[in-house]
């Protein structure tokens, strides 16, 4: 199935680069967001704290 | 192994996914995109070359998005900076491009980009050393801790002095600054990237700390949401060139997705001189790799010439069939033939020689940026590990102190 897109992709490379390149564009950014989130959960069960740190260049900032 | 179906080879999935990893990790503490890197690792594991940079380009956006999204939540990211930025990062890139195209017209490209790249690493790595080991000398004789420095004098005169409107507030970094002063900082930044063919983020987070007078952190946060954006304009531009593998791509961006989380968190547990610092030895190693490019490039010249007019003069050989010997990837297949022509046909053990030491040269240049890729990562996970850990050893003692008060 995730070969069949591949494949396809790789088809469409020929056919239509313009189609080709908005294709790796969206399907990078799509995963891109999808690994974000998920990664994002596991980092929060897994307890680490995410939220507002104090930062060391805040005394320094005019 | 997988077949790669733009490209049309098989090789192993399990190199995509490290190098994805290793440069995630990087580009997540960073905050590059980790293309000088990438480039010569693809090539040890024998990913097509034609393909390199538009599948590293590609798998950029998506990394970058990965990124900057954890970036973003600690407050690291300056959306107008980052816009303003672009603008002249695009032209820069433009001019820069047209300007290696122009080099490459000439014949002199590899040489002058090669030179560049060792000025504006060694210069770079010389200047941040210099600047870490200053701060870190003054800030012992006061007896403080060597946290971040937020701005230089060169800064200081960019936002006091340079009043030229339209003038940009930056509410993260607390800066008003003449949006020229970006403009101008993104177009030089732009134009290096444009002629080297790189990204560029090795050197605009340092010019974002020195000359913009931005936080380490935040210069970090927003060069990646800049490159979300050009990592995207790249993918569209390359895929629709048909020079990006997108299995190859995906297969990166799994590792580099990962990776990227690792590096953006341990910019938490680190201090920004820190980043800095770390920043100065990757630059450095980067110029040692090129120096060695560099020097591999003359023990080519010693032979190529003759070699190519043997090859046609005496064997018979079509300037296609030349071309093709002699350009590519320094393999060890390619090693092999070289024998076969240089000793075997043509008898001259002298330009194997040459040969051998090029071969030699450019794989332990490329083989130094891999391994400083994996070994800086590994690094960068042993600080990630040890931060989680004291943070929640911390924690756990604020709860013991806070019930025995309650008892």
């Amino acid at each position: 199935m995730l070969m069949e897109f591949f494949t396809w992709g790789a088809a469409l490379s020929k056919n239509n680069p313009v189609a080709y390149g908005f294709l790796v564009m969206t399907t990078m950014a799509g995963l891109g967001v999808s690994i974000a989130v998920v990664i994002d959960l596991i980092i929060r069960l897994l307890g680490v704290n995410l939220g507002y740190y104090k930062k060391e260049f805040e005394d320094q900032l005019h | 192994m997988v077949y790669m179906p733009v490209a049309g080879v098989e090789m192993a999935w399990w190199p995509l996914v490290l190098i994805g990893f290793c440069v995630g990790v990087i580009g997540g503490y960073f905050g590059i995109g980790g293309a000088f890197m990438v480039t010569p690792s693809l090539n040890i594991f024998g990913f097509p070359m034609a393909y390199a940079v538009g599948t590293d380009q590609a798998h950029l956006a998506g990394k970058s998005i990965v990124a900057t999204f954890r970036h973003w939540k600690f407050g690291h990211v300056s959306v107008v900076i980052a816009f303003v930025f672009i603008i002249g990062t695009f032209a820069g890139v433009e001019v820069g491009a047209q300007t290696l195209m122009w080099l490459t017209k000439k014949g002199i490209a590899g040489p002058v980009v090669r030179w560049i790249y060792i000025a504006l690493l060694g210069g770079l790595a010389i200047w941040m050393f210099y600047d870490y080991f200053a701060n870190l000398r003054a800030a012992r004789q006061s007896g403080r801790e060597l946290t971040d420095k937020v701005g230089t004098k060169l800064s200081e005169w960019v936002h006091t002095k340079l009043n030229v409107p339209p003038m940009v507030y930056c509410k993260v970094t607390k800066i008003r600054i003449s949006a020229w002063a970006i403009v101008f900082i993104a177009c030089l930044t732009g134009l290096v990237a444009g002629i080297l063919g790189v990204g560029g983020g090795f050197f605009r987070v340092p010019c974002m700390v020195y000359v913009l007078g931005m936080p380490t952190k935040i210069a970090v946060g927003t060069d990646l949401f800049e490159i979300v954006m050009s990592g995207a304009y790249g993918g569209l531009s390359y895929g629709m060139k048909g020079a990006v593998e997108l299995l190859g791509a995906t297969l990166m961006l799994v590792g580099a997705a990962v990776g990227a989380q690792i590096g953006t968190l341990t910019t938490k547990y680190v201090f920004g001189f820190f980043i800095r610092l770390l920043l100065a030895i990757t630059i450095s190693l980067a110029c040692v790799s090129v120096v060695l490019k560099q020097i591999a490039y003359y023990f080519e010249v010693t032979y190529m010439k003759e070699f190519t007019a043997l090859l046609t003069s005496k064997l018979g050989m079509k300037a296609a069939e030349v071309k093709n010997l002699t350009g590519g990837a320094l393999t060890a297949q390619k090693k092999a033939l070289m024998y076969q022509y240089m000793v075997e046909k043509l008898n001259r053990p002298d330009m194997f020689d040459a040969f051998s030491t090029n071969y030699l040269l450019t794989n332990l240049s490329q083989y130094i940026m891999l391994g400083s890729a994996v070994g800086l990562s590994l690094f960068l996970i042993f600080l990630c590990v040890r931060g989680i850990l004291r943070e929640r050893q911390e924690r756990l003692a604020a709860v013991a102190a806070e019930s025995q008060t309650a008892k």
